[in-house]
């Protein structure tokens, strides 16, 4: 273990990996500070990069995007009062009131440093969690695997939308694609409508553009305006002070840290969850925090960022262990990682020890590198959402459309794009959610191999397998825990009315 | 019974599990196993939301709380303005796409950034600058440096 987790490191320090993930970083953190494009759209823009790179710089290139995709958008949330992205709501509740009394720079400090801590503290906690699944993972067969595949469909398709039927068909749908192409045990070409093209299947990289780069980047040009027309303050003094905040608060870091990796393990719980949470914790535990809340107190900023990126050091257990990506973001990775050949799942604990050792190498040494540029270019990165979003259009989309051509160098690709990026943006307009589409797309294959090797084996008594059966349960109570919810709020609400 | 647009997209859905398990019915067991589960778990549970989207008194979605990952429509999106926009801009995306078919990339790529950026009324030197960059990384990034093998255009394969 001590040798794979040394070559992890070594494998990200070579000049290039680390060189790419200073790119990463950059990128990340310049997209997601303009709300509207997420993190998703950043690695999608650069997934097609991973086909000429080697596992380490590829997987330093995203990872790096996505570890540091909470850290920059409190930049927005704390100077403008929006929020750039899911995780980095709550972050306004005292990081705005602060800066309305001129501590901007302390917040946007507190929240880059606790944001910092939070990973690390992620990173460590699932260094620890390694041994612990390892033998864990072995004990689990084919069938256990299948159905932890549709637990995790089910759940983001449960908890990614505003109606979770709508977000488990269409992860089924996403299922469905994944279908496409030759049936690789008896090579039977299933729903290609003879196209030699989808013969392979639908590629990832294109359809991901597809069905969020489109619809945000429709949404960034619809809305027309910048979103930051207010002068900018003074963003240095104050900054030691809310770097000391985060160290003189260290116990609430740890604490929402601790919550943060706890809800990333939950496949279908996002930022958006763990930020409210955290900040609800620090509200309840925090002295005095019921009467200054919501004014301006810098352990509101503090709980928020240290537990969002956390969340991201507890995702990747079930994404490297089991092979579940718990998100979209994370199902891109999982994407991206297939491409340069590492399959997340059992191999990543055993074979593919180093990668699994040099992402939370990467997730450390990102979080503080992020934190560290974010405190020296709070001002650049804030003029950054200044860009008008009709000059982030054409060349976003052109980029998008190149990215999309080098998946598999045809111009089908494009087309791929194109019908997805429709899709998708009638899928917002229609309220469906789009995240478990790709899941059930990247999980697809794995979720149909080892059905098909639990069928084998155990024929269709595999179903009742206590192992199968334990997960059935919880994925029936996860399906059906939320609507049973909203069914007694919604009983409630006609109580009262009446 | 009310009609609503939003149930285009649940008929769509439901077309294509239909297809997916009528299509898999003539291929061998290992073939047909996957898509008749995922294909028949779909269709049912498809059924229950063309019934929530045809129902006279529409089972309301949950408000997109915390928990709302997806980026739903915001209040902006939904004016008939904001849907002029976008028809406009599909119009731009779908033009990009017949001029990458028609052009290839070189010519396309840099003529579409100058375009819309005029269309937008950005300063003339603003989008002479982004358009000559976008030019400089169509040519270096990806034709220099992935090698991307972009096609020359159907135009241009035509006189050639």
């Amino acid at each position: 273990m001590l040798s794979a987790a040394i070559d992890g490191l070594f494998g990200i320090l070579h000049w290039k990996a680390f060189g790419l993930m200073i790119v990463g970083i950059i990128v990340s953190s310049t997209l997601v500070a303009m709300p509207g494009i997420g993190s998703k759209t950043a690695i999608a823009l650069l997934l097609p990069f991973a086909f000429v790179l080697n596992k380490y710089e590829a997987i330093a290139l995203i990872v790096s995007i996505w570890a540091v995709s909470n850290t920059a958008n409190s930049i927005t949330a704390i100077l403008f009062s929006v929020p750039g992205g899911g995780g980095s709501q709550a972050t306004i509740m005292d990081g705005y009131p602060m800066a309305r009394k001129g501590e901007a720079a302390r917040a946007l400090a507190a929240a880059f440093t606790s944001s910092a801590v939070g990973g690390v503290i992620g990173a460590l906690m699932l260094f620890a969690a390694i041994p612990v699944l390892r033998p864990l993972v072995l004990l689990l067969g084919p069938p256990e695997f299948f159905m932890l595949v549709m637990l995790g469909v089910a759940m983001v398709g449960t908890l990614s939308g505003s109606s979770p039927l709508k977000g488990i068909i269409v992860g089924a749908f996403g299922l469905l694609i994944s279908m496409i192409g030759v049936h690789l045990i008896t090579a039977v070409p299933r729903f290609t409508f003879d196209s030699i093209y989808l013969m392979e299947g639908v590629p990832l990289v294109p359809l991901t553009i597809g069905l969020f780069a489109i619809p945000e980047l429709i949404y960034l040009a619809t809305r027309g305006s910048t979103i930051a027309n207010v002068e900018l303050t003074n963003l240095r003094a104050g900054t030691m002070q809310g770097i000391r905040d985060t160290f003189t608060h260290w116990w609430l870091v740890v604490r929402s840290s601790i919550l943060g990796v706890w809800i990333g393990i939950i496949p279908g719980l996002g930022s958006s969850v763990a930020d409210w949470l955290a900040y609800g914790h620090a509200k309840q535990t925090c002295k005095g925090a019921k009467e200054t809340f919501g004014t301006g107190d810098v352990r509101g900023v503090i709980a928020v960022d240290a537990a969002t990126n956390a969340k991201e050091g507890g995702a990747m257990i079930p994404t490297l262990a089991f092979g579940i990506p718990g998100s979209s973001t994370l199902a891109l990775i999982f994407g991206g990682l297939i491409i340069v050949g590492v399959t997340p799942g059992r191999e990543m604990l055993t074979t593919q020890l180093d990668v699994t050792f040099s992402i939370i190498w990467l997730l450390i040494i990102a979080s503080i590198l992020t934190s560290v540029l974010c405190l020296l270019f709070t001002k650049q990165l804030a003029m950054v959402t200044r860009i008008s979003p009709q000059i982030l259009f054409p060349v976003i989309l052109a980029m998008a459309v190149m990215g999309s051509f080098a998946s598999s160098n045809q111009f089908d690709d494009i087309f791929v794009m194109l019908a997805f990026g429709t899709l998708g943006y009638f899928m917002r307009a229609a309220g469906w959610p789009r995240p478990p589409l790709l899941l059930g797309l990247v999980l697809g294959p794995l979720a149909e191999r080892h059905m098909w090797t639990s069928v084998q084996i155990h024929g269709a008594g595999f179903l009742l397998r206590p192992g199968v059966l334990i997960i059935l349960a919880i994925l029936l109570i996860s399906v059906a825990y939320p609507i049973w919810r909203d069914r007694r709020a919604k009983a409630r609400l006609a109580l009262k009315g009446a | 019974m009310t009609w609503k647009p939003r149930i285009v997209l649940t008929l769509l859905f439901i077309a294509a599990f239909g297809y997916v398990v009528i299509d898999s019915w003539a291929m061998p067991f290992q073939a047909r196993l996957f898509p008749w589960t995922i294909g028949l778990i779909g269709l049912s549970l498809l059924m229950v939301q063309l019934y929530r989207d045809f129902a006279a008194a529409p089972v309301a979605d949950k408000e997109a709380g915390p928990s709302g990952a997806d980026m739903d429509f915001t209040a902006e999106e939904t004016t008939i303005a904001a849907r002029k926009v976008a028809l406009e801009l599909f119009g731009w995306i779908y033009g990009l796409v017949a001029g990458l078919w028609l052009f290839g990339f070189h010519l396309t790529i840099p003529l579409f950034v100058g375009l819309y950026l005029l269309r937008s009324r950005i300063n003339l030197y603003v989008s002479a600058s982004i358009t000559v960059g976008m030019w400089l990384v169509t040519w270096l990034i990806f034709d220099r440096l992935l090698s991307l093998p972009f096609p020359r255009g159907a135009l241009f394969e035509l006189f050639q």
